[in-house]
């Protein structure tokens, strides 16, 4: 597929390194000559210096034979102007970051107007991620899969786990829950476990299942289940905005501490039901006076990477139950979490994610059969959910007869709204919704798992 | 560094020297002269080394510049020295060194040739150096990436530091299809060569082996006197317009090819090529009429050819240029240094370079009137950054250095200033003839070991355009590394 990245940031040159080792071809405009040149040692794609308002340039990237455009620049209004020029040159779909509040409103006129196929506003993913963190408190990183019926999450074994030490064959508590260890995560590498695989401390299990089962599993083994009635974000900007917005509609209470006074004004009138505070977010004693420890969750969502990290350590440390930072930075997410904060938010990651999703299903335009895609342990391994809609020659045959590829897991089988963990026994069948978990990252049709 | 990778990449390198050298080793069968055996020992030792090295299974893939750099100087060094053995073993050239010195010559497409009798030596062997420059002319790594992308992530940094010019930029975003598209190239020009040489009468085996020569601007012939031996008009024209079709900017090409002809024919490079060539012609005509008892055609016959032969480095001649006035001598030398075009397989400084750097001297000249100008160089409607200016001048700054140092160890043989100086030019330029006692119709056999080495690393570093060689010389390299 001939894909177009206009703008070079982090979510540009994570969207070129993901799709690239996808064998697309990738072009990146930007105005950048620096950063061009970072990207062109690093990625297999070629870099045009130059604005993507300009037709030349637009010209020089072939916009007319390309498949897809994605404008992620930092302006909402070069994007919209770049996809509907690209459109009008003649590429097939075009996706913008369209990212201002002012705008939301408007997303469906606009999208028809632009002829849009796909907006992306990175800080309401994000905002929409992290109340979903909220609302299910026993976990630290979700995804869901079949119309919100499967989770997938991650478990990290501590000092106390009784797992510690055996193997995966010698515990039943996942069969009896009815859940399926995934992936292992260990030392920055992700695993698919075989039966004898030992666990060891600090390993993060991907754990995947209905709903309630991995939700009870989860319960019974953490200390803290109850759930959260009151949020305190810290840091008012856009993603506070939208995340208050959901919080609210589903009753839970918010507080949001904000340093900037005028912010605050701003912020009481977007949001008349939540509480707006003035004052540092980073302030021990501030946050104290504040109630921070009797908090449900902490979520620190400040300009500042490091801020973030520091104003979540002193809320877990005073006994906050539930810490989330959001971290610019892509590279070194892994180190963070290992220092006690529970849950690592990327909006541009979580973007990345949303156009890769987009972008893969466009790839089987004829067989768009992947529903969800969901990168796991920075990029190194992704979850897909495949509907079963042609009658393959894998259909109806026990798994354990099957030759699946290595490094693929069929990790659940969704059949009438009833999730099956599948054993070597079952099969799959017509109409089936399927999730496998794999660290081959180009997989697009069902086909290529066997 | 990654040296696993470094031998893998090394292992491969020594897999395709052995593939490419199969059809030299038929030819020597189907000739049944002395050389057989040797090319097929070597055959097998190169796989015997490089399979093993080629399967080595290499986790971390991802190689930075300075890595680049070290690859592509191991790999011309290691593939030099293989490629040198059938010469050696065979007994066809009886010193190492000089194996050594006329393999070299041949993978950086410079033609310098210490044989005194060319035409003695086996038909399989001769063939083997004219496919050494083809080899050397595209690059060896540049086909490995078309044919192994798998090796590393960052092949863009081995295809940097091998191919010729001041910025490398792909023609597709994919450097595999970057790399297939250039020897896809590369190759049908060839074969249009060949057929057009067999046509004007040419065996066919010396139309493969001049084509070959042609298109990686080398200029080995299996001829003592070159192409001067057929006497031929009609293989003169031909040689001569594929001389100047090699020497261009091969993004050239894929523009035409895919039909964006406006971009094509407005490069600057190439009108400034065409135009110094044009120039070359008339000048030196003019010049050497009277040797030519006034015949303006007989004058551009041979002044056109060897103007072309030069400038693109190949290397060629149909006559003695030694002879020639001086003013044609000068005009030579100077089409030496100049070179052919970026991303050619000729060598040289390159035009693009030498715009560059008048350029920049126009503006700096306007910077006295107007103090405060603001004005950018610019190449076919793209600024050029000071980067990019400052990294030209440090090239040219280099290029002058090593013709110094090298002169200064080359007279050491006491020849005159000419012939040591010109020796020096036209090995940095991979040229092939140089003037005086070392013109078109001698060869290199009159120099010492010491110098024939001194001359050889000058090839290496001009092909490779100084940067990956003086990497390898770099004391305490580790220091840098880490």
């Amino acid at each position: 597929m001939k894909i177009i990245i206009i703008g070079d940031g982090k979510v540009g040159s994570t969207l070129a390194n993901v799709l690239s080792k996808e064998d697309n071809d990738i072009t990146i405009i930007d105005k950048n000559a620096s950063v061009l040149n970072q990207t062109n040692d690093d990625l297999d794609v070629i870099c045009i210096e130059g604005s993507g308002l300009n037709i030349k340039t637009l010209n020089e990237a072939k916009v007319q034979e390309s498949d897809l455009v994605i404008a992620v620049t930092n302006q909402d209004e070069i994007n919209m102007i770049c996809c509907l020029y690209a459109k009008r040159m003649g590429a097939k779909y075009t996706i913008a970051r369209i990212r201002d509040p002012e705008h939301s409103e408007e997303i469906k006129a606009l999208m028809e107007e632009l002829e849009l196929n796909q907006i992306i506003n990175p800080e309401y993913t994000a905002a929409d991620h992290i109340s979903r963190l909220v609302m299910w408190p026993t976990f630290s990183d979700i995804e869901l899969f079949a119309d919100n019926k499967v989770l997938l999450t991650k478990y990290r074994i501590d000092d106390s786990s009784p797992f510690i030490g055996k193997s995966l064959t010698d515990i039943t508590d996942f069969d009896r829950a009815n859940i399926l260890v995934a992936a292992i995560e260990r030392n920055y590498e992700t695993i698919i476990p075989k039966g004898d695989f030992v666990f060891k401390k600090d390993d993060y299990l991907y754990i995947i299942g209905e709903v309630n089962s991995v939700n009870i599993f989860l319960q019974q083994r953490n200390k803290h289940n109850n759930k959260l009635n009151d949020v305190m974000i810290i840091g008012g900007g856009r993603i506070s905005i939208y995340l208050a917005q959901i919080l609210l509609k589903n009753k839970i209470k918010v507080k949001i501490i904000e340093q900037n006074p005028e912010k605050c004004i701003n912020l009481n009138m977007l949001l008349p039901d939540a509480m707006i505070i003035n004052g540092d977010g980073t302030d021990y004693d501030f946050l104290q006076s504040e109630n921070m420890s009797s908090a449900g969750a902490f979520i620190a969502l400040m300009g500042h990477d490091e801020a973030n990290i520091i104003a979540c350590l002193i809320a877990k440390k005073s006994g906050a139950t539930k810490t989330i930072a959001k971290v610019t930075r892509i590279k070194g997410l892994n180190l963070i979490k290992d220092i006690g904060v529970d849950s690592i938010i990327s909006p541009k990651l979580l973007t990345a994610n949303h156009i890769l999703r987009f972008a893969r299903n466009l790839k089987v335009k004829e067989d768009p059969s992947i529903n969800e895609l969901y990168m796991m342990n920075e990029n190194k391994m992704q979850a897909l959910e495949f509907s079963v809609e042609h009658a393959y020659d894998f259909l109806n045959i026990p798994l354990k007869n099957l030759k699946i590829k290595k490094n693929v897991l069929i990790a659940v089988i969704v059949r009438n709204n009833k999730i099956i963990i599948p054993r070597g026994d079952d099969c799959v069948k017509l109409n089936d919704r399927i999730i496998i978990i794999t660290s081959i990252l180009n997989i697009v049709n069902l086909t290529e798992i066997f | 560094m990654n040296i696993k990778i470094l031998v893998k990449i090394l292992g491969f390198v020594l897999c395709f020297e052995a593939i490419f050298m199969l059809p030299s080793t038929a030819i020597s069968y189907a000739a049944g002269q002395y050389d057989f055996l040797s090319f097929l020992l070597i055959f097998a030792l190169m796989l015997a080394i490089g399979i093993p090295c080629s399967l080595l299974n290499v986790k971390r893939t991802k190689l930075y510049a300075k890595d680049g750099l070290t690859a592509v100087a191991l790999s011309w060094i290691l593939l030099c020295v293989a490629g040198c053995l059938p010469f050696y073993i065979s007994g066809a050239i009886p010193s190492f060194i000089d194996s050594l010195f006329e393999t070299i010559s041949g993978f950086t497409t410079t033609g310098a040739s210490i044989l005194n009798d060319i035409e003695s030596i086996p038909k399989g062997l001769l063939f083997w150096r004219s496919t050494t420059q083809w080899i050397g002319g595209m690059g060896v790594l540049v086909f490995a990436l078309a044919v192994v992308p798998s090796i590393t992530d960052s092949g863009i940094n081995i295809m940097k530091a091998e191919s010729p010019g001041p910025s490398t930029s792909k023609l597709v975003p994919r450097l595999r299809k970057t790399a297939i598209i250039l020897y896809l190239i590369y190759t049908s020009l060839t074969i249009l060569e060949v057929i057009c040489l067999k046509i004007a009468g040419m065996s066919f085996y010396d139309a493969f082996l001049h084509a070959m020569s042609t298109a990686a601007t080398g200029g080995f012939s299996n001829q003592n006197t070159s192409i001067g031996a057929y006497n031929s008009v009609a293989i003169e024209i031909i040689i001569t317009v594929f001389m100047y079709l090699f020497g261009i900017n091969f993004a050239i090409y894929f523009a035409v090819l895919t039909k964006n002809f406006r971009n094509a024919f407005k490069s600057i490079e190439l009108r400034i090529y065409t135009a110094i060539m044009l120039a070359a012609y008339i000048l030196i005509t003019v010049n050497i009429l009277n040797l030519y008892d006034g015949h303006i055609l007989t004058a551009l016959r041979y002044s056109s050819f060897q103007a072309t032969s030069i400038m693109t480095t190949t290397g060629f001649s149909s006559t003695d240029f030694n002879i020639w006035p001086s003013f044609s001598k000068s005009i030579i030398l100077l089409l030496m240094m100049i070179g052919a075009s970026a991303s050619s397989t000729g060598g040289g400084i390159k035009v693009i370079r030498i715009i560059i750097i008048f350029k920049s001297l126009g503006i700096s000249f306007k910077k006295i009137f107007h103090p405060n100008i603001v004005k950018t160089v610019s190449i076919d409607e793209h600024a050029v950054d000071n980067n990019t200016i400052f990294n030209v001048l440090l090239f040219i700054l280099l290029y002058i250095i090593v013709i110094i140092i090298a002169t200064l160890l080359l007279s050491i043989e006491n020849f005159d200033f000419m012939t040591t100086f010109s020796s020096v030019l036209t090995m940095i330029g991979n040229t092939g003839p140089g003037l005086e006692m070392v013109g078109p119709m001698s060869n290199y056999s009159i120099y010492s070991a010491f110098s024939k080495i001194v001359m050889s690393l000058c090839m290496l570093i001009g092909r490779l355009e100084i940067l990956p060689i003086l990497f390898l010389f770099i004391p305490n390299k580790r220091s840098y590394i880490k």
